[in-house]
């Protein structure tokens, strides 16, 4: 077979090769690696126990507890299930309720004993003032958590 | 006129004429975007004055992928349209990628612990843009470890090809996976989601930024021009 | 009449080089069996490093062996074609009719017979030692079968960067480790992850061999033929 044919068969068959591989990664790409799950994932796989696991989501509105021994309560929420999630530690900066949070730690029971928990920052980035502003005239929307 | 992007000497002639004046541009955007950046804007509602991280940060990230994509450029024109321009252009660049890489992971770093509650962690933004800044690294090492000066280049090109293959990945890694780190906020059009006078100071951080890259670009690629020079002189 | 002759002698010089190259590497089966004595001298440092603890092993002993594989892919980073690029075997390729493609794609069948098909028979004896259920086990093979073929693509495409290189030897192996980073993210994945998801992890693996079986004889090809002309 003379050189040129030769490389003509193999562009035509790296291209089919490039063409299936890039369709089945872009059909199969989503949600396999895994950083968090949320709390729907959880419920409906029944997970129940599992030594170190993530979890992420919403802080529930009005769910912070803290404790006496300074611990801290609270439910991670996807608006549609909870976990309850009891944590010992420094907590970050942008942990509130209503913001987005991963903990990590031991499922027993579906409840969390945290051991790290991230707060998790969207894309929204707003002066301090304007918040006010938005609060006083009630044009704060909850989406801009 | 388009031959200044790919002819050593004409770019070495329009380079000559222009890099003093593209440094004065450069110093007067810094001075300004810098300025506005840390000192006239206002703090974030939840992050407070932590938000200063990201005039840094943002900058940097953009140009780490924006060296990277135009090194893939020119090592696609090198090694097709044998153009030799574009070996001393992966050569100039790769240093300066790596540098902004280096100086986006330690902001980026910085900004987490107290925000995230963690220096690193290994989600798919972070870790693949670790592995752009190895990336960074084997190029240079390539380039450097060769006898024949022609094979290094060439070879270190098609390893710039190679770990194009990062970049979309980069990219898209916030979307395709549940990450911690947020994702894309500027390019997003739909709705703002950044108020205007915290977008202003970032947009010009990142033009200052970029006149910055391209200062140190055009001074490294004259160097590495006159460096050839002397090499066929010899 | 003349074309069928000409793609016998085409498929016969195939066929001869593979089996010349599968020989002269076997006759050296010091380096198998030194593979597989790195392989396990390797994990037992691992087994020693964490401490003898029957649950931890058996929770991260798939990960230690995908990990020694892919560092048994960089010490094994074939010989092959240093030796051919040293004796001037290529010529003789080129002579025949062959372009650098297909002895790319030749070198990828014959290393990958030589070093990880050995591999891949051992290891799922090893697993012994790490105590592991029967579905991981299975689990490692499959996933295996899909990634070694990937491995060994990338350590043909170090070697063949590093054809004309003598002085530094460890970039050969820092080629290869960042570049086979998805391969074990998504290979220790497939194995780990639970029921629904492990098919797309296979899936995507797959389509990573498929990917640099497209690339990566273009790679080669492209970097030998770059060290032949200096």
């Amino acid at each position: 077979m003379p050189p040129r044919i030769q490389k003509l068969i193999f562009i035509v068959i790296s291209v089919i090769f490039l063409m299936i591989s890039l369709i089945v990664i872009l059909f199969n790409i989503e949600d396999n690696i895994v950083f968090f799950f949320t709390p729907s994932e959880i419920i409906e796989n029944k997970i129940l126990n599992d030594e170190n696991i993530r979890i992420g989501g919403l802080v529930k509105i009005n769910s912070i507890i803290y404790n006496e021994d300074k611990s801290i309560d609270f439910i991670i929420t996807d608006n549609k299930n909870d976990i309850s999630v009891n944590y010992y530690g420094i907590i970050p900066d942008l942990f509130k309720e209503g913001s987005g949070v991963v903990a990590e730690g031991e499922l027993l029971r579906k409840k969390l004993n945290a051991n790290k928990i991230f707060a998790k920052h969207d894309e929204n980035y707003m002066p301090e003032g304007i918040k006010k502003q938005l609060i006083e005239t009630d044009n704060w929307q909850k989406n801009y958590k | 006129m388009l031959q200044i992007l790919y002819n050593p000497g004409r770019f070495n002639d329009f380079a000559k004429k222009y890099t003093n004046i593209l440094r004065h541009i450069t110093i007067y955007l810094l001075v300004i975007g810098l300025l506005y950046a840390l000192v006239f804007s206002p703090n974030d509602y939840q992050q407070g004055f932590s938000v200063k991280i990201m005039y840094i940060h943002v900058p940097c990230a953009w140009l780490a992928m924006f060296t990277y994509v135009l090194m893939t450029i020119y090592s696609i024109l090198a090694l097709s349209f044998k153009i030799t321009f574009g070996y001393i252009f992966v050569k100039a660049a790769a240093p300066i990628g790596a540098i902004f890489t280096l100086i986006c992971l330690i902001s980026g770093s910085i900004w987490g612990k107290p925000m995230w509650g963690t220096w690193w962690v290994w989600d798919a933004r972070l870790t693949s843009v670790l592995i752009l800044f190895i990336f960074y690294i084997i190029i240079i090492i390539i380039q450097n470890t060769f006898d024949d000066l022609q094979i290094g280049e060439k070879i270190s090109s098609i390893f710039v090809l190679l770990g194009s293959i990062n970049l979309p990945v980069i990219k898209y890694s916030v979307d395709w996976w549940n990450t911690l780190h947020q994702p894309a906020s500027v390019s997003k059009l739909s709705s703002p989601s950044i108020e205007i006078t915290i977008l202003g100071p970032l947009i010009a951080m990142n033009v200052a930024m970029t006149f910055l890259f391209f200062l140190i670009l055009f001074i490294r690629l004259g160097a590495e021009i006159n460096i050839r020079k002397t090499l066929i002189k010899d | 009449m003349s074309q069928i002759k000409k793609i016998n002698i085409f498929i016969l010089s195939i066929v001869s080089i593979a089996i010349r190259d599968l020989l002269i590497q076997y006759r050296k089966l010091v380096d198998i069996v030194s593979l597989l004595t790195f392989f396990i001298i390797v994990m037992l440092i691992f087994i020693f490093s964490i401490g003898p603890y029957d649950e931890k092993l058996k929770d991260i002993g798939v990960s230690i062996i995908w990990s020694i594989l892919i560092l048994s892919s960089t010490i094994s980073t074939n010989k092959s074609l240093r030796e051919d690029f040293d004796d001037g075997s290529f010529a003789v390729y080129q002579f025949a009719g062959l372009s650098y493609e297909f002895i790319a794609i030749i070198k990828i069948i014959t290393s990958w017979i030589l070093y990880q098909l050995p591999l891949i028979i051992f290891i799922p004896l090893t697993t012994i030692i790490f105590e592991m259920p029967i579905q991981k086990i299975y689990m490692l093979v499959v996933t295996m079968l899909i990634g070694s073929p990937i491995l060994t693509v990338f350590s043909l495409i170090a070697s063949a960067m590093m054809l004309t290189n003598k002085k530094n030897l460890t970039i050969g192996s820092l080629i290869i480790l960042p570049i086979s980073v998805p391969v074990i993210i998504f290979a220790v994945g497939a194995i780990n992850a639970d029921p629904e998801i492990y098919k797309a992890q296979l899936y995507i693996l797959t389509s990573i061999l498929l990917a640099s079986f497209a690339i990566g004889p273009w790679i080669i090809s492209s970097c030998i033929k770059i060290s032949v002309k200096s």
